[in-house]
């Protein structure tokens, strides 16, 4: 994989065939981090592309001492991010409580669902919820960096995780209930 | 793994963590659009810069050609020819002729203002910069451009969202979280705006009811608005995704019309020998709500409404009777009339932010007075008459507008303003009337984005 180290020279210096490389060669990876944020396909496509000219734009600037895929992977958060507080401005103060509970029973349902399930699960979260849910559970963001990233408070940030959890867990004992309808 | 995560979340990180789909292909084509339309960007720039010059030297020709003093010429008021020395009265040697009121000016402030502002020539650095108004479009804080090399940097960090103006301002001193990817420290993220606007405007003060003798409505009565022309340069930062600040330079006319004043052409004016033409210029004084106007003219002025805003001064050197033949009336209006160079501080915030951008506009300004005429203005000709005593060399302004902009092209905007600027000090502090003049412009123009 040390390779695209050549590309990425190639491509700062305009490159345009090993751009189109190292497009190719995240795009589908970065397309799924874009699909799980938007609100629509036509929205995760906006995002990959303004996400893709940033990665060209600031080729320069990455240091090659972290992972080069961690690096394309954050200006893809942060542009959905951006996205996300432009059609957001102004957000609710959620301060319903939320509480961990730990069913074990949908455990197994879980692991038997495909990621494309799970997918159009987080995509049916409310934008802020989605946002939450995302940026703790799958990028593993703490909450206090959360609400730095959305301005929100802490509070806020835990109440919505736990919300987007239990709606997860109730589409996912819908959808199990569906499953076994079909069998 | 930073944070504990349930079984539940621990499911989804695993499957979709790492998922992947593949993008249409329109992706690429767009991103490979975008990245040609970044090369351009520079000849882009040279355009835009030559377009806002010509617009700038169309804009200064019409107002140059606008103020040009034209000779009088009375389609009513016959005078003698040099050659009809003989003081017979001629019926064929008549002539429509000139009497140039440059000679019996007091002054003729001819153009000043607008090659003030032509001077003021804005300079456009396109160079070195890459400039990219999709990095600049796509996010506030993550991207900067560095002093030294011009070149947007990228801050992978944890960004809060709204960082304060200050934070902008002074990045040094705002709390800033640097990660493993984090590469140079870079200022804050600029986002500049250059723009040419021009604006048909209508003019006229506003007078508070306060406590001068005859009120507001007597003067309300007598004066009314003009239509003018505004127009020129603006430089905008963004601080913030919605909050731009703008300055700029500009060039507004003001002014009002004085109604109800009647104008004559004197036969005996034209008829007389050039010993004798002299006694039939007279000094008037014209008091308004903005000031007095005093001037030398040949012309019979009057004022129809009975108060005392014309005076002869010289009177008594020529009585002159309004029953008298010998005074033709033309159909003339006088017009005082204000230029100003204009150098406004400008707050705007977005309201809307989609493809038609929504602004709402607010700022001060400094208005420096740079041409006052007092024009008569009849068959398409305006002649500068004077000019208005006692008014202020600096006005300050507020403005107060909204800004719909639109995008043309990749970093062309067009823009639609409707604003409205307020004097707010009177613009004769010498006078007990507080006249505040006031302009509402509708601006159009183009902006440059990078």
């Amino acid at each position: 994989m040390n390779n695209y180290i050549e590309i990425v020279k190639a491509c700062i210096k305009g490159n345009r065939k090993a751009q189109k490389q190292l497009y190719q060669l995240f795009a589908d990876k970065m397309f799924g981090v874009c699909m799980r944020y938007a609100d629509d396909v036509d929205e995760a496509k906006d995002i990959l592309q303004d996400g893709f000219i940033k990665v060209f734009m600031n080729l320069e600037q990455f240091n090659h001492k972290g992972s080069f895929e961690g690096w394309v992977r954050r200006i893809m958060v942060n542009t959905a991010l951006e996205k996300f507080r432009d059609k957001n401005y102004l957000f609710a103060v959620n301060m319903e409580q939320g509480y961990e509970s730990r069913d074990k029973e949908y455990d197994h349902i879980l692991s038997e669902l495909a990621a494309k399930d799970l997918l159009k699960m987080v995509q049916e979260l409310s934008p802020q919820y989605r946002m939450v849910f995302n940026l703790y559970a799958i990028e593993g963001y703490s909450h206090k960096e959360i609400c730095e990233m959305l301005n929100i408070k802490e509070g806020t940030s835990k109440s919505n995780l736990s919300r987007a959890r239990e709606i997860l867990k109730e589409k996912i004992k819908k959808n199990s209930d569906v499953k076994i309808k079909y069998i | 793994m930073k944070v504990h995560l349930s079984n539940m979340d621990q499911v989804f990180r695993d499957k979709l963590e790492n998922f992947q789909h593949k993008p249409p292909d329109e992706v690429w084509n767009n991103i490979e659009q975008k990245l040609d339309g970044k090369k351009s960007s520079n000849i882009l720039i040279y355009k835009i810069a030559a377009s806002l010059a010509i617009l700038t030297f169309i804009a200064s020709l019409y107002f140059n050609l606008n103020r040009t003093s034209y000779p009088y010429s009375y389609k009513i008021t016959p005078r003698y020819t040099e050659t009809a020395k003989d003081h017979k009265l001629p019926d064929k040697s008549f002539k429509y002729s000139a009497i140039s009121m440059a000679d019996i000016n007091l002054e003729n402030e001819n153009s000043k203002g607008w090659s003030f502002l032509q001077e003021e020539k804005i300079v456009v650095h396109p160079a070195e910069r890459i400039n990219n108004e999709e990095i600049a479009s796509l996010t506030t804080l993550p991207v900067a451009i560095d002093e030294h090399r011009n070149r947007p940097d990228i801050l992978i960090k944890k960004i809060p969202p709204k960082q304060s103006l200050f934070a902008d301002i002074f990045p040094e001193f705002s709390a800033v979280n640097y990660e493993e990817y984090n590469i140079n420290h870079s200022n804050a993220s600029k986002k500049w705006m250059i723009g040419g606007a021009i604006a048909p405007s209508y003019s006229y003060r506003h007078i508070p009811e306060s406590n001068i003798l005859t009120g507001n409505s007597y003067y309300n009565n007598l004066e009314s608005p003009v239509f003018t022309y505004s127009g020129g340069l603006n430089i905008q930062f963004k601080a913030q995704k919605r909050f731009s600040i703008q300055a700029g330079i500009y060039y507004s006319t003001m002014g009002q019309d004085m109604n109800y004043i009647s104008v004559y052409a004197n036969q005996l004016y034209q008829i007389a020998g050039d010993k004798t033409r002299d006694n039939y210029i007279n000094t008037y004084e014209i008091i308004n709500s903005a000031g007095d106007i005093k001037f030398n003219s040949p012309l019979v002025f009057f004022d129809e409404t009975a108060t005392a805003r014309v005076r002869n001064l010289s009177v008594s050197k020529n009585d002159i009777m309004l029953s008298e033949t010998f005074l033709d009336n033309v159909h003339a209006n006088i017009r005082q009339s204000f230029e100003y160079i204009e150098v406004p501080l400008i707050f705007r915030y977005k309201v809307l932010d989609k493809t038609l951008g929504i602004n709402i506009l607010g700022g001060v300004g400094a208005n420096f007075l740079v041409g006052n005429n007092v024009y008569l203005i009849y068959d398409n000709n305006k002649d500068v008459i004077g000019k208005t005593n006692g008014v202020n060399n600096i006005n300050y302004s507020g403005l107060l507008g909204l800004g719909l902009e639109y995008p043309i092209m990749n970093n062309l905007n067009i823009l639609i303003e409707p604003s409205l600027k307020y004097y707010l000090n009177p613009i004769n502090s010498n006078l007990e009337i507080e006249s505040h003049p006031y302009s509402l412009g509708i601006y159009t123009g183009v902006s440059y984005s990078f």
